[in-house]
């Protein structure tokens, strides 16, 4: 009989679906626990300054207020920097929530009000009267073009740029050669729910804190060092998250304040920040580029430069690898990569779906574009000839790569063939109609990540690991992998996640999440498996005796034999018959340090745009997108494809709406909410598809799989500027193109 | 007393009337299904459908965007969560269908869409347009609108079969779209008529008010739909004393009198008015002038006196009306009344000529005569959700070749909503053909004073004027003109 337990790899609706259309699925700011009080924050309006005094005794008069809190009555904690450093912390000085009297960015919380209901917190923060004194703060980059500096050690996964041969050489040798500036402004991760919490304060002095967030043992971590609890008395919930997107990776400070509130008030607290407040903890930063190349008589690049530089605060040098892909998505001998910050008085930067690869990929693929027709070159023909067969900046092979396949497929679905070279070729009614092509790489990366798996006596499995389920489909992939290894069907599976009292797993970002906790879930599973296959064994004349596990395969509820699948015993009979009432095992999964000496792990994608430009108003329509994606194994098929349609949204979103414009005269960005942060409806939506290529990866990880949910958004925003350009013949170099540029 | 339904339940709120209905829901009736996202009606995360009683004994269910509802604007109603329609035998169609199609990701927004969406089913028409349109005020960041409209266009289908039922609520409720308690609706909100007509005072706010509230009374405020006030002053209304006038059946008419004008009561909302038969005759084209405007949900709630009121230089309606030269009945405390053309309602930027005690009751207009015509244009970033950069709508008399008579507004281009007294005057009279329309802009430019902000530079909003100008007469006399050969 076939199997009817292979799920990995097929597309079933998410198993945690039911929870999210009724309404039952709970977030942080949703536990219903007795007695809550209620929080509201207090942001500062000025950018730089001191707080000379903050009138609080109004505010407490009125009844149901029942505290105050700020740097004028906040108990001593943790002194040393490095209690507040967080596993995904930068360099620096992190910020200390109502540490001092000091404003360091606009928005920075300088109170919280603890009040009895929400309303009369919120009213009580709004009248709470906060005396400033002001001084005069920098938070334009523009101004800071020539005071940027290489950051030192930088965050983890950060890679100081490289460069090979000598980038003025080849480029002197260039017969074509183009150099060009290319800027995006600041943007906001923006996820739907703000971010909350609920803490819950035991009789015993224990707390449970449900809190937003991307992983739950980095914030417990956090919160023990800081408050100097032990990790019994700090567990932190987090079963579901409204999106995340990045702005989860670190502790936010709703979780400080809310801690601190429940800690000092001996009460359960709730905590959720405003949009206007969901501006104030991290964005994707402004930053300036500039990309130089040439080429030679065949159109091979001889040689490319590429520079960044990006605002950090003054008080933590964030970091990301904006130039570094520029050195390996495209062949060249002579490389020069610089990357630079700047210091100024903003809130650090905080890593933003495809951290750096998003902005630096857009630079890098307006720039090959240009260099195309510079080159006289097609510009996908162009990136042929340039296919970079292994990582140059690390001089290894790749461990698997099919973006040529990805190019062939696009290309021949799209209709490249049928593309004029020249711009303003072809008009449909009014519009000019444009067609673009950019694309990217990412990290397959993964981490160490640890799980536990229980089988009971009824044949229900249940697999728990502290992941994070923010929309990705975390639920559900452990569960198909989880069911697949032990052969049972999906509804036999329950996946548990989210919760310090799980084995731990990593932070959720840098799409690692599928390989390192699935790695881990498999392994669990093998391990439970195993367990299993002995007992199984013990069965009297068992048809399995004398197998290995290696023997043996777990299908449709039964443990088999591979080489004859008539000597198999059923699962539920075997733990029927062993007597106990279930059987336990836990394992981890890391990754394999020789591999990764020997290969260089990434995914890749090509992005096909064609646009539609009314001239006469200066709108653009987003006609049609195809996103080629080649990233492995693709564990859900129907999740996969929502984590790179989102992508394309967002990469539309990044190209033609989004920008959270600073108004420097204040150091306080204008359009701090979402009428104005604009991100697209789904009537600016139309025609978008996704498809994957086949791509074996047989060393990257037990899976065989790269992560789904930065790679989709690369090449997007580059992909619909170069598409303008071939409708319009206008070169739009900034992000976003806003009407305006177009007449 | 303010009381309504909250789901199965009938609930009667001690709380303000200026409070939010999306915090007593989650924060008195501890109900989390729906959400947060914005708490200014951008995001459709806090939909919920409110149903009211009609004239026919059916109960209409709209969608709100429930943090921007006065909860004094849910009295004798039935307000609708996603508690209030799930069901323990499983999910209902709606669900179904996003589960399917994979339209929830972070499941944030979700609950949002399912209600835009339920509320689709309970009385939107069967094809997959309108169900597009039922969604187009929920954003969803993950983001899964193609997954979403796959799954509303499945809907289509059986909604067909919903028309073909003998019984359309029955229906509804016999496929699981709704709970069974729906078909007693609209008997139990008769009932609860009964006693709210009586009870005019919670129709006109005062008594809604805790008697001996420890907060002293701030201030009053005239309420319609509150899309406007709540985003601006939520603290303020809701410590205030506030006049309900959403629904309020003096104030909610759409009728032609007996010159042949057409009366509209001050909160009548603007899905009203497109929905109005009478206003479709008379603009063929209404239901895509007004679908620009916002969103469904916001359309159910904004009234059309809170338009003119707020004062916005680019509101929709008032362009809209400016073109019309709509007349306006103020009525003060005493009850005194008076007329005032909308076109002087405006002194400056969010002044008006107006006393802060004075209610607009009434709004009278022309319609456009049978050789008339006319036009309304917008353009804005996004095609939802947001306001114009620049708007104008014109109403033209041409015979013969020559313009009669013309009223063009324009807004986004000077500090109140303008009408373009000039370039109208400038066009009566002359001949309809290319020149004509330039020099009428050369005017037009002299006549606006836009700056520059997130919107566009001021060279972009006079370009957009300049474009949105030639469009009213290329819609109208495409055969007359090309645009290549205006600009
Ligand atoms: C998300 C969102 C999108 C929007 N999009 C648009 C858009 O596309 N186009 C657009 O034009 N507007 C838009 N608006 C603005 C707003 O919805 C409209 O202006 C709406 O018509 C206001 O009506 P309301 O009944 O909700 O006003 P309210 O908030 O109830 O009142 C607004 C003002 O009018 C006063 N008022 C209300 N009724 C009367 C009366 N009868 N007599 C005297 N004063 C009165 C109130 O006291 C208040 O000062 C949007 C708003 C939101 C939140
Ligand atoms: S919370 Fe966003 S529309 Fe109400
Ligand atoms: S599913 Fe996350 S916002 Fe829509």
């Amino acid at each position: 009989m076939s199997s009817t337990t292979n799920h990995v790899g097929k597309a079933p609706s998410r198993v945690e679906g039911p929870a999210k259309v009724t309404g039952a699925a709970k977030y942080s700011a949703e536990f219903n626990v007795p007695d809550l009080v209620y929080g509201y924050v207090v942001s500062s309006p000025i950018a730089k300054g001191k707080i000379l005094k903050i009138h609080a005794d109004k505010v407490l008069a009125i009844p149901g207020v029942l505290q105050v809190f700020s740097h004028e009555n906040v108990p001593g904690l943790a002194w040393f920097d490095k209690s507040y450093k967080d596993d995904v912390a930068p360099g620096g000085s992190p910020f200390r929530p109502l540490h001092d009297d000091e404003v360091k960015f606009s928005m920075q919380p300088v109170a919280l009000v603890v009040a009895d209901t929400f309303e009369l917190a919120r009213y009580a923060a709004s009248i709470l009267d906060i005396e400033y004194k002001e001084s005069t703060h920098e938070t334009d980059i523009e101004a800071k073009r020539d005071d940027g500096h290489e950051p030192g050690k930088g965050k983890t996964g950060y890679k100081p740029p490289v460069r090979r041969g000598n980038a003025n050489k080849g480029l002197a040798k260039a017969e074509q050669h183009i150099k060009q500036e290319y800027i995006h402004g600041a943007q906001h991760h923006n996820p739907m729910e703000l971010f909350g919490a609920t803490v819950h304060y035991h009789p015993n002095g224990k707390l449970t804190i449900y809190d937003k967030t991307q992983g739950v043992y980095n914030c417990q971590q956090y919160v023990t060092k800081v408050f100097g609890l032990s990790k019994e008395q700090a567990r932190v919930v987090n079963l579901y998250m409204g999106g995340g997107f990045g702005a989860g990776l670190r502790p936010q400070y709703e979780l400080f304040l809310s801690v601190l509130a429940a800690l000092e008030l001996k009460r359960s607290v709730r905590l959720s920040l405003t949009r206007q407040q969901m501006f104030s903890f991290g964005h994707r930063p402004h930053t300036l580029q500039t990309v130089e190349m040439g080429t030679g008589p065949d159109g091979a690049l001889l040689g490319l430069k590429h520079s960044a530089l990006h605002e950090t605060s003054r008080f933590e040098e964030y970091t990301e690898n904006v130039v570094n892909w520029s050195g390996m998505l495209y062949k060249c001998p002579d490389v020069h990569l610089n990357y630079q910050v700047a210091a100024l008085d903003v809130y650090t930067p905080l890593d933003m779906r495809a951290p750096g690869a998003a902005t630096g990929s857009f630079a890098l693929e307006v720039a090959m574009d240009e260099m195309a027709y510079a080159a006289g070159l097609d510009p996908l023909e162009f990136r042929r000839r340039n296919y970079a067969e292994e990582d140059q900046n690390e001089n290894k092979p790749f461990s698997s790569k099919k973006l040529r396949e990805a190019y062939d497929e696009g290309a021949r679905r799209f209709g490249w063939d049928k593309r004029p070279m020249a711009p303003r070729a072809t008009k449909e009614g009014n519009m000019l109609v444009g067609w673009g092509v950019a694309g990217g790489v990412w990290d397959a990366s993964m981490q160490k990540a640890a799980a536990k798996a229980t089988i009971t006596a009824d044949g229900k499995l249940t697999v728990s690991s502290a992941a994070g389920e923010n929309g990705t489909g975390t639920y559900t992939i452990m569960t198909q992998i989880a069911a697949e290894t032990l052969g049972l069907p999906m509804e036999a599976v329950t996946f548990k996640l989210g919760d310090t009292t799980l084995p731990e797993a990593p932070v959720q970002g840098g799409s690692w999440t599928a390989a390192s906790v699935g790695s881990a879930v498999k392994s669990t599973c093998e391990a439970l498996g195993e367990k299993l296959l002995k007992l199984a064994q013990k069965l009297g004349d068992s048809p399995l005796k004398g197998a290995k596990f290696e023997d043996v395969e777990f299908v449709n509820g039964q443990i088999r034999l591979r080489q004859d699948h008539d000597q198999a015993v059923v699962l539920r009979d075997v733990l029927q018959t062993s007597g106990e009432r279930e059987i336990e095992a836990d394992s981890s999964a890391m990754p394999n340090p020789l591999t990764m000496q020997k290969y260089s792990m990434h995914s890749h994608n090509v992005v096909f745009v064609e646009v539609k430009v009314d001239e006469e108003l200066g709108t653009v329509h987003v006609s049609r997108v195809l996103n080629v994606v080649a990233a492995g194994r693709i564990l859900n098929q129907k999740t996969a494809r929502s984590q790179v349609l989102g992508s394309i949204v967002w990469g539309i979103s990044m190209a033609l709406m989004e920008e959270t414009v600073m108004d420097h005269r204040f150091g306080r960005y204008m359009n701090h909410n979402y009428a104005e942060y604009h991100v697209p409806v789904n009537a600016d939506i139309r025609d978008i598809e996704v498809v994957f290529v086949e791509e074996e990866d047989p060393h990257v990880n037990p899976l065989g799989v790269k992560g789904i949910g930065e790679v989709g958004l690369l090449g997007v925003a580059a992909a619909i500027t170069n598409a303008v350009y071939h409708a319009t013949g206008k070169r739009v170099r900034q992000l976003p193109i806003y009407l305006d540029k177009l007449l | 007393m303010l009381q309504f339904y909250l789901n199965d339940q009938l609930v009667r709120p001690t709380l303000r009337a200026g409070s939010t209905l999306l915090d007593y829901v989650r924060y008195h009736q501890h109900l989390t299904g729906t959400k947060i996202g914005c708490r200014e009606g951008d995001c459709g995360a806090c939909t919920m459908l409110v149903g009211e009683l009609q004239p026919d004994g059916a109960v209409r269910y709209q969608s709100m965007t429930s943090c921007l509802t006065p909860l004094g604007n849910a009295h004798g109603r039935h307000i609708v969560t996603v508690e209030g329609i799930s069901q323990p035998a499983g999910l209902t169609p709606v669900q179904e269908a996003i589960v399917a199609e994979g339209g929830t990701q972070c499941g944030f927004c979700t609950p949002g869409f399912v209600m835009s969406l339920t509320g689709h089913c309970l009385g939107g028409q069967a094809t997959d347009e309108a169900g597009r349109a039922a969604i187009d005020g929920n954003i969803c960041r993950c983001t899964g609108y193609k997954s979403l409209e796959r799954a509303t266009d499945r809907l289509t289908a059986q909604l067909l079969e919903r028309d073909a039922a003998p019984e359309r609520l029955a229906w509804l409720v016999e496929q699981g779209f709704v709970p069974a308690y729906f078909q007693q609706m609209p008997a139990q909100l008769a009932e609860l008529r009964a006693e709210t007509v009586a009870d005019v005072a919670a129709r006109t706010g005062g008594q809604l008010t805790e008697p001996n509230g420890t907060e002293t009374t701030v201030a009053s405020y005239l309420l319609g739909g509150g899309t406007d006030l709540l985003v601006q002053r939520a603290d303020d209304v809701l410590a205030a004393e506030v006049q309900l006038l959403y629904g309020h059946a003096d104030r909610c008419f759409i009728r032609e009198t007996p010159d042949g004008r057409i009366s509209l009561g001050a909160a009548t909302t603007v899905e009203d008015l497109r929905g109005s038969e009478l206003m479709q005759r008379r603009f063929p084209r209404l239901r895509q002038h007004l679908k620009l405007v916002s969103s469904t949900p916001i359309r159910n709630m904004a009234t059309v006196a809170g338009n003119f009121v707020n004062a916005s230089p680019i509101g929709d309606l008032t362009i809209f009306f400016l073109a019309l030269d709509a007349e306006l009945t103020l009525q003060d405390a005493a009850g005194r009344t008076r007329q005032l053309p909308l076109r002087e309602l405006y002194r400056g930027y969010k002044q008006l000529n107006r006393q802060p005690d004075e209610q607009l009751v009434e709004i009278s207009f022309r319609p456009p005569a049978a050789h008339e015509v006319f036009n309304f244009e917008k353009v804005s970033k996004r095609t939802h959700l947001d306001i114009a950069s620049v708007n104008s709508a014109a109403r033209l008399r041409v015979a013969d070749g020559r313009i009669q008579e013309a009223h063009l507004s324009g807004g986004g281009v000077g500090p109140t909503p303008l009408y373009l007294r000039r370039t109208s005057a400038f066009l009566a009279g002359k001949d309809l053909n290319p020149d004509t329309l330039r020099a009428a802009n050369e005017v037009a430019q002299q006549e606006i004073s836009p700056i520059g902000d997130a919107r566009g530079t001021e060279a972009y909003k006079r370009l957009l004027l300049r474009q949105l100008l030639f469009a009213h007469f290329l819609e109208h006399f495409p055969a007359q003109f090309a645009l290549q050969e205006l600009v």
